[in-house]
C-alpha cells in the first residue's frame, strides 16, 4: 500500500473525507468530501448511495473487481445519542442488480469513525484472501495494511472476529463474511458482533474481492459543535427510550410481532399461501417464555437493548428476531421453535440472510408441491412444508451448492426463472429481493411500500405497515392515503438511515424532522431546518431511483408477485386480497405524489439535477 | 351489558399470564376498566381508568380503525389490545 495524501477540512461531526482502498492500483487514498455534499446527503445510506453513484460505472457486474463496496458512517456516530453507533454498507446487489444499502451496528461503527474517515470505499479484488487492516490509531491518515486470511477462509464471521481480536487486540473491531460470502451466494451477509448487514448479498460483493474481513481501530474523535446541547438531547432521548414505547423491544424483542400479525392475517405462511399459521401459538412460546431466554443484549451505545438470545439445541446462544422467526418458521410451515432457532443459528454461522434463505426454501417447497422441482435431498428426505429436518438440510446445501443447493443458492427469482413455466408467478420477491414478514394482501400501504422500494421488497426502507396497523389507512382498501403513508414512511426511513439512528426509537420521537434538525445542528454547527431535512430525505429516495434507472430499472419492476394479486378485493371477504387494479391505482397515486412522471420515471430535470451534483469534480488539496 | 372478549398480545399477555379475558361491558371504556380490575398488574402501565396508555390501542373485531372509547359493544365482540408500535 502507498499513499496519496489529500487535504481535507474536518467539521464538527465529520472528518470531511473518505478512504478509498483499491486492490488493482494497490493504493489507498483519502478523498475529501465537500461540506455541501455532507450537508446534502448527511451520512449513512444517503452518503453511501451518493458515493456509489460516483464510484461505480453504470451497468457494472456487482461481483466484478471494480464494483465498489462502501461502508458509510454518519455525523451522529460517536456522539452520546442513543442507538447512533451504526454503519451502512452500500453497493450494487448481486441478488437484485439494483442499489443495496444494508445497516448494521455497534463497535465497528465507532472504531471506523475513530479511524478518521466518514466512509470506506473498497474496490478491486485481491488474488488471495485478505483482511484489510485500517489503522487510524495516533495517525492523521489511516494506514491500510493487508493480513493474509487463508487461515480464516471457511470460518464463520463470529469466529473470524474472535480470532482476529485475539491476535490484533481488543481495540480492533471487525466486520466479516462467513462461508456464504466466500462462496458468492447472492444473499450473503456482512456481520459484526452477531448483527448482520443482511439484505441484498453485499457479503458476496466483499467475498468477490477476497476480503474476509475489515478490521478497524482509531482514536480520532470528531468535535461536537455544541457539546452541552448534544448532551441535553442525548439525556432526553435516552430517558424516552426507557419508556413504554420501547418496552416491547426490551422485554420481548421483535418476535412479539408474530401473534399480532397472525391475528391480523398478515403472517406469511407456506410461501404466502395464507396470512395465518395454525401453529403460531406453538412458535410464540419463544416470545412469551422469558424464562427460556438466555440473555438480552444491545448494540453499542444503545439504551433499548432489543436483542434476545435463546438457547439452541446444543446450548449455544442464538439471536432471534421476528423476520428470522417468520422466514424459517411459518413461511416454511415449520412450527417447532427449536428447529427455527437451529435454522437461524445455521444461517448466522454460514452468513446467510435469513429472509432470503427462508423465502427461497419456501418457494422451493411450493415448487416441489406443484411438481416443478424434484424435492429429493441427499439424506433421502424430501423438501416439503413443515419438515424441519429438511429445512435444516437445505440450508446446509446452499453454500456448498450440493444437489438442490445449486438451485437454492440462486435466490427465489432466479430459481423460478430456471424452473420456467408458471414458477415465476409464485416466487415471492420484488426486484429479486425476497419478501419480508408482512403479507401485503392484508396491509395495502405496506404492499405499495414493498412494490416501490428501491432495494426490493423491504420492510426497513418502507415502514408503511405502521399506517396500516395504526388504522390511519384502510389496510384492506388502500387508496391515495395509503400512497401518502408509503411516501411518508419511505422519507422518514431515508432520514433515519442517514442520521443513522435505530428505527426502534421511532415511537419516542414525535416530530422526526424537527428533532433531527436540532440534533444535526448541535452536532455539526450547520443550521438544519425540518423542511430542508424532508427535502434531503426525498432526494435520497430519488437518488436511489436514479441509480436503479441508470442500471436499467423500469417502473414495471414496481410490482408484487402475480400470485399475490387478485381480480377483486372486497374488504368484507374473510380472506384479505389485493387486486391488480388497486395496486395500479396505488402506484399512480404514489408517482403523482412523489412528483415523478405518471408512468413512474424520475422527471428528466430531477435526474439531471441529481447527476450534476454527483459529477462535480472532486476536491483536491 | 355485553359479554366481550379482550385478546392480549405481547407485554399485556406476558404480565397477565393469559391470552384473553372475558368481561361484561357496555362500552370499550367499561371493558378496559373491567380488564384493569381483573388484572391489576395491567392497571396504570397498560390501561388507566378505562383508557389504553399511549403506547397501546384497542381494535374491535380485527378492524384497526381508531375506536372511540364510548363505542358501545355487543355480545360476542372481540377487542384486541395492541401495542401502537406494531412491526419492526
Ligand atoms: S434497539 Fe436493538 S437494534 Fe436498535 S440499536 Fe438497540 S439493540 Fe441495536
Amino acid at each position: 500500500m502507498f499513499w496519496v495524501r489529500v487535504f481535507a477540512l474536518s467539521v464538527p461531526g465529520y472528518h470531511g473525507r473518505y478512504l478509498r482502498i483499491d486492490a488493482q492500483s494497490a493504493c489507498a487514498e483519502c478523498v475529501p468530501l465537500r461540506s455541501a455534499t455532507l450537508q446534502r446527503w448527511i451520512g449513512g445510506v444517503g452518503l453511501g448511495v451518493r458515493l456509489l453513484m460516483l464510484e461505480n460505472r453504470p451497468g457494472i457486474d456487482p461481483l466484478a473487481p471494480d464494483s465498489a463496496l462502501i461502508v458509510a458512517l454518519s455525523p451522529l456516530v460517536g456522539s452520546p445519542l442513543t442507538t447512533s453507533a451504526k454503519f451502512a454498507v452500500v453497493g450494487k446487489s448481486p441478488l437484485t442488480q439494483r442499489v443495496c444499502d444494508a445497516l448494521s451496528s455497534s463497535h465497528f461503527a465507532l472504531a471506523a469513525k475513530r479511524a478518521g474517515v466518514d466512509a470506506l470505499v473498497i474496490r478491486g479484488a485481491w488474488t488471495r484472501p485478505v483482511v484489510l487492516l485500517i489503522d487510524g490509531q495516533d495517525r492523521d491518515v489511516p494506514l491500510v495494511t493487508l493480513r493474509d486470511a487463508r487461515d480464516l477462509w471457511g470460518l464463520p464471521a463470529a469466529e473470524t472476529e474472535t480470532r482476529l481480536r485475539a491476535t490484533l487486540g481488543p481495540e480492533w473491531h471487525i466486520a466479516a463474511i462467513g462461508p456464504a460470502g466466500e462462496a458468492l451466494i447472492p444473499f450473503a451477509t456482512i456481520s459484526h458482533d452477531g448483527r448482520h448487514a443482511g439484505r441484498g448479498g453485499l457479503g458476496a460483493v466483499l467475498g468477490s474481492k477476497r476480503v474476509k474481513a475489515l478490521a478497524v481501530r482509531g482514536n480520532r474523535r470528531t468535535a461536537l459543535a455544541d457539546p452541552a446541547q448534544v448532551v441535553r438531547l442525548a439525556r432526553d432521548l435516552s430517558a424516552r427510550s426507557f419508556g413504554p414505547a420501547t418496552e416491547k423491544y426490551r422485554e420481548l424483542g421483535t418476535v412479539a410481532n408474530l401473534l399480532v400479525f397472525n391475528r391480523l392475517d398478515a403472517l406469511p405462511t407456506r410461501n404466502f399461501a395464507s396470512g395465518q399459521f395454525e401453529a403460531a401459538e406453538a412458535l410464540a412460546a419463544v416470545d412469551l417464555a422469558p424464562a427460556r431466554r438466555l440473555a438480552r443484549k444491545s448494540c453499542a451505545a444503545c439504551t433499548i437493548g432489543c436483542e434476545h438470545l435463546y438457547p439452541s439445541r446444543d446450548g449455544s446462544a442464538v439471536r432471534l428476531e421476528y423476520e428470522s422467526l417468520f422466514a424459517l418458521g411459518p413461511l416454511c410451515g415449520v412450527s417447532d421453535p427449536t428447529v427455527v432457532l437451529e435454522a437461524a443459528a445455521l444461517c448466522d454461522r454460514l452468513g446467510l440472510d435469513t429472509i432470503s434463505t427462508g423465502g427461497t426454501i419456501a418457494f422451493a417447497m411450493e415448487a416441489a408441491r406443484r411438481g416443478w422441482l424434484d424435492p429429493g435431498l441427499p439424506s433421502g428426505r424430501r423438501l416439503v412444508f413443515g419438515d424441519g429436518a429438511a429445512l435444516l438440510e437445505a440450508i446446509g446445501l446452499i453454500v456448498t451448492r450440493n444437489a438442490l443447493g445449486a438451485l437454492l443458492s440462486l435466490g427465489c427469482r432466479r430459481l423460478a426463472e430456471t424452473l420456467g413455466g408458471a414458477a415465476p408467478d409464485h416466487a415471492m420477491h420484488v426486484k429479486g429481493l425476497e419478501l419480508p414478514g408482512y403479507d401485503p394482501r392484508a396491509l395495502h400501504a405496506m404492499a405499495l411500500g414493498l412494490a416501490v422500494a428501491a432495494r426490493g421488497a423491504d420492510h426497513n426502507r418502507s415502514g408503511a405497515y405502521e399506517a396500516d396497523f395504526a388504522g390511519q389507512t384502510h389496510r384492506r382498501q388502500g387508496d391515495h392515503r395509503s400512497a401518502a403513508a408509503a411516501i411518508d414512511a419511505e422519507d422518514r426511513a431515508a432520514l433515519i438511515d442517514s442520521l443513522i439512528l435505530c428505527k426502534f426509537l421511532r415511537g419516542t420521537i414525535p416530530n422526526l424532522y424537527q428533532t433531527a434538525a436540532v440534533m444535526l445542528s448541535a452536532v455539526t454547527g450547520w443550521t438544519f431546518q425540518p423542511d430542508d431535512l424532508l427535502s434531503r430525505a426525498r432526494a435520497i429516495v430519488d437518488l436511489r431511483r436514479a441509480f436503479n434507472e441508470r442500471e436499467g430499472a423500469t417502473p414495471a419492476e414496481d410490482t408484487l408477485p402475480p400470485a399475490l394479486l387478485s381480480d377483486t378485493d372486497d374488504p368484507t371477504d374473510p380472506t384479505p386480497r389485493l387486486s391488480r387494479d388497486r395496486l395500479h391505482s396505488l402506484l399512480a397515486a404514489y408517482y403523482q405524489q412523489r412528483g415523478w412522471t405518471p408512468d413512474g420515471w424520475l422527471p428528466a430535470h430531477r435526474r439531471a439535477e441529481l447527476l450534476a451534483e454527483i459529477e462535480e469534480p472532486p476536491l483536491r488539496g | 351489558m355485553a359479554r366481550v372478549t379482550i385478546e392480549l398480545y405481547g407485554i399485556p399477555r406476558l404480565r397477565a399470564g393469559v391470552a384473553s379475558v372475558t368481561v361484561r361491558a357496555a362500552s370499550v371504556r367499561e371493558a378496559l376498566v373491567a380488564l384493569g380490575q381483573q388484572h391489576p398488574c395491567l392497571e396504570g402501565s397498560i390501561v388507566c381508568q378505562g383508557l389504553p396508555v399511549p403506547a397501546y390501542r384497542v381494535a374491535l373485531n380485527g378492524d384497526l380503525a381508531p375506536l372511540p372509547n364510548a363505542q358501545t359493544l355487543r355480545d360476542g365482540d372481540v377487542l384486541l389490545l395492541l401495542a401502537t408500535d406494531a412491526g419492526g
